[in-house]
């Protein structure tokens, strides 16, 4: 009976593709909005992965987040680097970077840190940053881009740039001009706000503003060989050596006596700031509903009418003697190998267009999306499809038995 | 018990209405055992629908309609169709055949949707007897009417059942070609004593048969039936 149905099928060849094609789009449209969602989704809560500890001067948990990974608004105070080469030090942490934010160019955040943030740093399920184009050194005056600022403001390997106290969009009586600095490195994208940062390192920033202080110029020539002292910082990202430390280390920080600091987890604040901002995921939920009820109508009319078309056929069958339930099978069998069939080339086509799209995705939005794992609501989607396909070419089958056999064999009377 | 053996269509005070409109009306008709029966008639005197009421594709009558022993009233649709895929063959009017199958799929679908063995070789023979051989592998899409009236017949004779329907089933063959059909259908029904009934508004053969009824004398529907 199986070559009947490939039979059948090919006998329709256009209607089969075509139906296919239409529970095709409804898959990818359906897949595609689940996994920009949850590709903003994990792009937002994997901003860093391996960071532990996230500490800074005394304040609420979610502002040091900000400021310290998404490089929004500003610290109230900062902390001393004392602190940070005590902790730095401590037993239990494996590394700790310092984080220094507060200048800026032209609407781009400026961080200033140590070399060593590259080994350190790591987003999205443990991945390192990579350096793109050009030497990464992070040495006195040298910066290294995110993806996004570099392009966005279009700069190279090479190219020099003057920093803002503050921030600002423009250029302005504020600069940092007689000490600019040399790009020289961009990251690759990560699609994380890290992609958004100028990075320098922490000697550079002080180096800049102690010589605006006493008014000394050209740090080009003095500044590789004076040795710079650091006073403070912003907050600090700490790697601990076992997961049991963590806990402990947060309320060694918290209860610290010499300096009033915070200490936060950082993926416990981001999945908080996610849900404050859950309307937005609601959103793309109620869009992936609305394409989901649309998808399933489109195939129950796309299936019904290719099987309706076909009601003389299955009454030749019936009339030759084929059973109800081998009528029914025959019909089922025909919609799940189109329904089945539209799947495999929706995710086909889903997959060809993250090849295609993802590095643009990544660069534009920094949501990074893959084909797989498939997501929950997914794979809900798909056995409703499924189950849909199936009840769909139950109906004729039990319209040819509701109506007279005459009528499907048009025989005369 | 003896007779229901001896006879195997049996047709009392039937009749059947089309939209409120009585079509059919027949007061008695038996057809034996391994009997070959043509009804003819003029076009529109009910040759089809009796045709349809004995293979239960159509159903809705009154009055008793019997096919090897089993009374027609009141059976359910789904039995209908069990009871004709054992018992019944129907060479349909206007063919019946899967377009997109090949002449060999079409032959063997009857047998194989009734549950029957197939023999191979018993339908090569049909093949060369109806001088289809040549067409086995081609669709029947591509048939010309005359082909797929040949590909219908050797369905039904390939089914092997105990009753063979044929509803104008040399109308569109040359004399050659309804001469070779009849031949094999006769031959079959004798190897197997088939009950052969043959609704036609052609004449030419009926010497063949063993029963001749003519339609108009017997439907009280129409103007002269009795």
């Amino acid at each position: 009976m199986i070559r009947l149905v490939f039979a059948s099928l090919g006998n329709r060849k256009v209607i089969a593709f075509l139906t296919a094609l239409s529970v095709a789009l409804s898959v990818f449209l359906f897949a595609g909005v689940e996994k920009l969602r949850h590709g903003a989704r994990m792009s937002f809560t994997h901003t860093v992965s391996g960071t532990h500890i996230i500490a800074g001067a005394r304040s609420g948990q979610i502002p040091l987040l900000l400021f310290s990974l998404f490089h929004i608004g500003s610290p109230t105070s900062n902390i001393s680097y004392k602190s940070f080469r005590k902790y730095k030090k401590h037993p239990a942490v494996a590394w700790a970077v310092p984080v220094s934010i507060g200048d800026s160019h032209r609407g781009f955040r400026v961080v200033g840190t140590a070399p060593d943030i590259i080994d350190h740093y790591r987003y999205r399920d443990g991945q390192k940053l990579k350096v793109g184009e050009g030497t990464y050194s992070l040495a006195r005056f040298k910066a290294v881009l995110g993806s996004t600022a570099a392009r966005e403001l279009r700069y190279k390997v090479g190219d020099k740039l003057v920093l803002t106290h503050g921030i600002s969009d423009v250029q302005g009586i504020h600069d940092h001009d007689e000490n600019p600095f040399m790009v020289e490195a961009i990251f690759e994208p990560t699609g994380t706000p890290f992609d958004k940062g100028i990075y320098v390192s922490l000697e550079s920033v002080e180096l800049m503003h102690e010589s605006e202080t006493h008014g000394t110029e050209g740090h080009a020539e003095h500044a590789a060989d004076t040795p710079v002292k650091v006073d403070k910082l912003t907050s600090f990202l700490i790697g601990v050596k076992e997961p049991t430390d963590i806990l402990p280390l947060m309320r060694a920080i918290n209860e610290d006596e010499s300096e009033p600091m915070t200490a936060i987890l950082p993926g416990v604040v981001l999945a908080e700031i996610w849900n404050v901002m859950g309307y937005l995921e609601n959103i793309l939920k109620l869009v992936s509903v609305m394409v989901m009820l649309t998808a399933l109508c489109g195939l129950f009319i796309a299936l019904y009418a290719s099987l309706a078309e076909r009601f003389r056929e299955m009454a030749i069958l019936r009339a030759l003697g084929a059973a109800p339930a081998k009528i029914a099978s025959l019909l089922v069998a025909e919609s799940l190998i189109l329904t089945i069939g539209g799947i495999l080339l929706g995710y086909a086509l889903l997959f060809l267009t993250t090849v295609i799209f993802r590095g643009a995705l990544l660069k534009s939005f920094s949501v990074a999306i893959g084909v797989l794992p498939l997501t929950g609501e997914e794979l809900f989607f798909l056995a409703v499809l499924i189950a849909t396909g199936m009840v769909v070419a139950m109906v004729p089958a039990y319209m040819l038995y509701r109506r007279a056999l005459s009528e499907g064999l048009q025989v005369t009377k | 018990m003896k007779q229901a053996k001896s006879v195997a269509i049996q047709l009392k005070d039937l009749t059947f209405a089309y939209e409120a409109k009585q079509v059919l009306s027949i007061a008695e008709l038996k057809v034996v055992s391994g009997a070959h029966t043509l009804i003819y008639g003029e076009s529109g005197c009910g040759k089809s629908t009796l045709m349809n009421l004995l293979s239960g594709i159509l159903t809705g009558h009154t009055g008793r309609l019997e096919v090897l022993g089993t009374d027609y009233a009141g059976m359910k649709p789904t039995r209908h169709d069990r009871f004709r895929a054992e018992n019944i063959a129907v060479i349909f009017q206007q063919f019946n055949l899967i377009p997109y199958l090949t002449v060999r799929e079409n032959v063997l679908l009857g047998a194989k949707l009734a549950g029957k063995a197939v023999d191979v070789s018993q339908v090569d023979s049909i093949f060369e007897h109806l001088q289809i051989s040549a067409l086995a592998g081609q669709r029947a899409v591509s048939l010309s009417h005359g082909q797929q009236q040949r590909v219908a017949a050797a369905r039904a004779i390939a089914q092997r059942s105990a009753i063979i329907l044929a509803d104008e089933p040399t109308s569109a063959l040359d004399d050659l070609n309804a001469r070779l059909f009849l031949d094999l259908l006769f031959r079959e029904a004798a190897e197997h004593n088939t009950t052969i009934v043959v609704v036609s508004h052609d004449l030419r053969y009926r010497k063949r048969f063993d029963q001749v009824i003519d339609l108009a004398k017997i439907n009280k529907v129409l103007k002269g039936g009795r």
